[in-house]
């Protein structure tokens, strides 16, 4: 069943249109990777979805509409947007960042879930009184998605995970979304350069250039397919 | 406007300026004149914010130090009028430097902060050093009585230059004394318009635009911010300075009580209201406010005040570029629908030149 | 130089520098919020003065007086955050146009307060009575005393704010990061509301506290007090709220002291003092005394 439905979507800077009419499905429980090279539009993508910016089009998240809300009734409808460069706060603590995070909830379910992400990510839990902006990038990202999942999302929007990190982080990094979404049943949207890793964890992929879908399917089918490995597996 | 367009309008408000004095009354020659000097402080203001992005609260104070070095070089030193400009141009350079200089230590509007507090200080140090300033109720342009007849000043031979009573039009010209001062005035704002026209169109000016719109950028590609940013705030007080001297000349006395906070906020209104990214929007600035001021009848000026504070917040909100920067996007759309809307030339065209994007980025 | 003298040049400094300090908060508040720094500050916290003393007119007790005008302040600050400052975009996008709306404030709220109220001062009382404590053989004025009070208080309240409560939390998120606030589910426009009215609310307290220094209310008392507060800022950091205090009481002392004993300079040099002391902290230490370092530039 469809969590989230693009249809004809449209949006921008001002008078540049980045997305030209586009439309995209993440069903419950399923990874969706957005393959784009630079500037083809995938964080507008992003941006566009989860209300920072304004938009033409359909976009029905748990079968309401909800082009042109604002990001912060979003996030209390159960969207979370990892945004590009990851958006820690940089002069709170790690236990703070996480707090914020979990802005939307009751302080009990904050309590709780500190807890349990910390657990999960046991290099947050010793960092935990330090200030963010001193963490490296991997621990940042790290930061950034358990921050993500303090608001109990049931879409989870990430925005090139991958960049600025060395592979085997990005790895796993990876590997905690696949686990995370295998464990809570929780659908993530990820928008990737790095197209080998995305498609290992996702069920299915679309690739985006200049605004447009110009391909989709499977992981296996993309994976395979001959221009799609040129383009973006290096190979 | 194309630039034969331009020059010819200039020309014809030269000519204009130049045919007034000589059919209005004293008052009116008077107001012109003020118009002038309002202009050439406000244009100082415009270089520094609105090309170079800087921001000062404190150029009254700047404006204040021209007319005082004016009136004490003058009166008691029997220096020439033409020369003590000089002098208080070259001063409120290095008091420009010396003010800029730490504010550059920090981003964002350090300048305003340390501005504002010069324009504060500036009476404050005016009524402290009181024995040559004149104190709280300031001092003419006229010799102290007495002072002149000063048996030193005869030893030194200076007593010849004493007496000169305010700002005189000489016999050979044939004019009124307000008549040969608006001349005069005409000349010095001309000089200081042109300078800097051809200032902000150099690639001086260039790299003063560019430090406005990116500073990290700017220095990447070579520019010096900070020795740019130090000699265009030193620049803009010595405008503001000949400002004064004008100022000093023109009301033939000075007092504290002028060169209040309340003069650095009408030179910024002047600035912003005319449209600071630009080289008339100054003169249009300070001709509106003069003439609301004039206008106003004493006891309202409150109103007027509160008008000039509403049309700050009103020009941000509504028309960052000011008069000028509206007058540009009419021109601009005119044209392009002039053009059957095929082509976006006037649209590219103008925003691509350099003074274009008002205060606001 | 006598002992009493000194101690009571002590106390009028701690006096003068408190109410700086007060002020400083507001505008501390606003920057560590917002970035910005508001010019009309002083001349909101005037304008609530003026509505103070207009509600003692009109029969209420002095303190009521301050306490009401000092929520209107806060409504005050929150519809000029609202109805101007949201609309010109924050101040990364657009520092100058902030400086010249709230120096068009400044003039609007000192010229409308003009209209309103008339140009000559009102009277007004004191805070804290007119008793005084005899100390080293100064009086000092239970006024002084008071007010150093509020201003502990004060110091506490807002670290409790800032540190232990979510609104605390939402505004120095806000701050940190507003893009990262908003998706966290923070209404970015409310919280801000909230930093400029609750400065407008402490600019209040300055300004009654003035006002009861003064013994009156006018127009233009806050303009000096303003760059006072400017200075205790720049001297603390502009992110530093306990800085911004020992900021706005060094201040007050070394410009009393200075003043005092330092014949060159006078009362009619007042501000002198604390210009210099600027200058030279900006030189030495841009970031101020307890400030972060990235306000200041590489």
């Amino acid at each position: 069943m469809s969590l989230l439905t693009l249809a004809d979507v449209r949006a921008g800077y001002g008078p540049v249109e980045v997305l030209d009419g586009l439309g995209l499905r993440v069903d419950q429980g399923e990874i969706v990777v957005v393959l784009g090279a630079n500037g083809a539009g995938k964080t507008t993508l992003l941006r566009a979805i989860s209300g920072m910016i304004p938009l033409h089009g359909s976009v029905c998240f748990d079968d309401v509409e909800v082009a042109g809300r604002k990001p912060e009734e979003l996030v209390r409808m159960g969207m979370a947007h990892v945004p590009q460069g990851r958006g820690t706060f940089n002069d709170l603590t790690v236990e703070e960042n996480l707090q914020v995070g979990g802005f939307a909830r009751s302080a009990d379910e904050v309590a709780e879930d500190l807890d349990r992400w910390l657990d999960v990510f046991p290099r947050l839990r010793e960092r935990r009184d330090q200030t963010a902006g001193s963490m490296s990038g991997g621990e940042q990202q790290m930061l950034a998605i358990a921050r993500a999942l303090m608001s109990r999302p049931r879409l989870l929007l990430l925005d090139e995970p991958s960049l600025g990190l060395a592979p085997l982080i990005t790895a796993d990094v990876f590997e905690r979304i696949a686990q995370i979404n295998a464990e809570l049943g929780m659908s993530v949207l990820v928008v990737e350069q790095n197209a080998n890793l995305a498609l290992s964890i996702a069920q299915r992929g679309y690739v985006l250039e200049t605004g447009s879908i110009v391909a989709s399917g499977s992981a296996e089918e993309l994976s395979a397919d001959d221009a799609i490995r040129r383009a973006y597996l290096g190979v | 406007m194309n630039t034969r367009v331009r020059w010819a309008l200039f020309v014809a408000v030269l000519v204009v300026a130049a045919v007034i004095p000589q059919i209005a009354a004293t008052g009116t020659v008077n107001r012109m004149s003020e118009i002038l000097w309002v202009a050439v402080a406000a244009l100082g203001l415009s270089l520094l914010t609105g090309f170079n992005g800087q921001i000062s609260l404190g150029h009254g104070a700047f404006l204040g130090l021209g007319a005082y070095t004016t009136m004490i070089l003058t009166v008691d030193y029997g220096v020439p009028f033409a020369a003590a400009g000089l002098v208080a141009v070259a001063l409120a350079f290095v008091v420009g430097v010396a003010v800029g200089l730490p504010a550059l230590r920090i981003t964002g509007v350090y300048l305003a902060l340390v501005t504002l507090g010069l324009a504060t200080l500036f009476p404050q140090i005016v009524v402290r050093f009181g024995t040559i300033t004149g104190g709280s109720v300031g001092r003419q342009l006229l010799p102290r009585p007495g002072y002149g007849d000063s048996e030193l000043l005869d030893r030194i031979g200076q007593r010849k230059f004493l007496g000169q009573a305010g700002f005189r039009a000489p016999a050979w010209t044939g004019l009124a004394d307000d008549q040969w001062r608006f001349y005069v005035f005409l000349v010095i704002a001309v000089v200081a318009f042109l300078l800097v026209r051809n200032l902000t169109r150099s690639r001086v000016g260039r790299g003063l635009v560019a430090i406005r719109d990116n500073e990290t950028a700017a220095e990447v590609a070579g520019v010096r911010v900070d020795r740019y940013k130090v000699v265009t705030f030193g620049l803009s007080a010595s405008l503001a300075a000949v400002g004064g001297w004008m100022f000093a000349v023109l009301n033939n006395q000075v007092s504290p009580t002028s060169f209040t906070i309340a003069l650095s906020i009408t030179l910024l209104v002047a600035a912003v209201l005319g449209g600071a990214a630009s080289i008339v929007g100054p003169l249009l600035g300070a001709a509106i406010v003069v003439s609301i001021r004039e206008a106003v009848p004493a006891d309202s000026q409150r109103f007027s005040q509160v008008a000039f504070g509403a049309v700050l917040i009103i020009v941000m909100l509504v028309a960052p570029g000011g008069v000028v920067g509206l007058y540009r996007t009419i021109e601009a759309r005119l044209r392009r629908r002039g053009a059957g809307g095929a082509s976006n030339d006037a649209a590219t065209s103008t925003s691509t030149r350099p003074d274009v994007p008002g205060v606001s980025r | 130089m006598t002992v009493a003298l000194f101690v009571q040049r002590v106390f009028d400094g701690l006096q003068a520098g408190a109410i700086y300090a007060i002020l400083a908060l507001a505008i501390v508040v606003i920057f560590r919020a917002s970035g910005l720094l508001n010019f009309a500050q002083g001349e909101l916290a005037m304008f609530t003065t003026f509505i103070a003393w207009a509600l003692l007119d009109s029969g209420l007790p002095w303190w009521a007086a301050t306490i009401l005008a000092t929520v209107i302040g806060f409504g005050l600050g929150a519809i000029l955050y609202r109805l101007l400052i949201v609309r010109l975009g924050g101040a990364a996008a657009n520092p100058l146009a902030i400086v010249i709306v709230t120096i068009g404030l400044f003039l609007m709220l000192n010229d409308g307060a003009g209209i309103i109220w008339g140009s000559n001062p009102a009277k007004v009382p004191r805070l804290f009575g007119d008793g005084r404590v005899e100390l080293l053989g100064a009086g000092i004025s239970v006024q002084v005393l008071g007010l150093l009070g509020v201003l502990a208080v004060l110091v506490i309240g807002f670290g409790l704010l800032f540190q232990r409560t979510k609104l605390g939390l939402a505004l120095r998120a806000v701050t940190s990061n507003p893009e990262s606030a908003a998706l966290a589910g923070i209404k970015v426009v409310t919280t801000l509301m909230i930093g400029w009215g609750l400065a407008a609310a402490i600019g209040s307290l300055a300004g009654t506290f003035t006002a009861s220094q003064n013994l009156s209310v006018d127009t233009n008392m806050m303009q000096i007090t303003l760059i006072y507060a400017f200075a205790a800022a720049t001297l603390g950091g502009f992110d530093s709220p306990l800085g911004a205090v020992i900021g706005g009481l060094v201040i007050g002392l070394v410009s009393e002291l200075v003043v005092g004993y330092v014949s060159i300079i006078g009362p009619d040099l007042r501000l002198l003092p604390g210009f210099v002391l600027v200058l030279a902290v900006l030189l030495v230490r841009p970031q101020g005394l307890f400030g972060s370092a990235k306000v200041a530039r590489a």
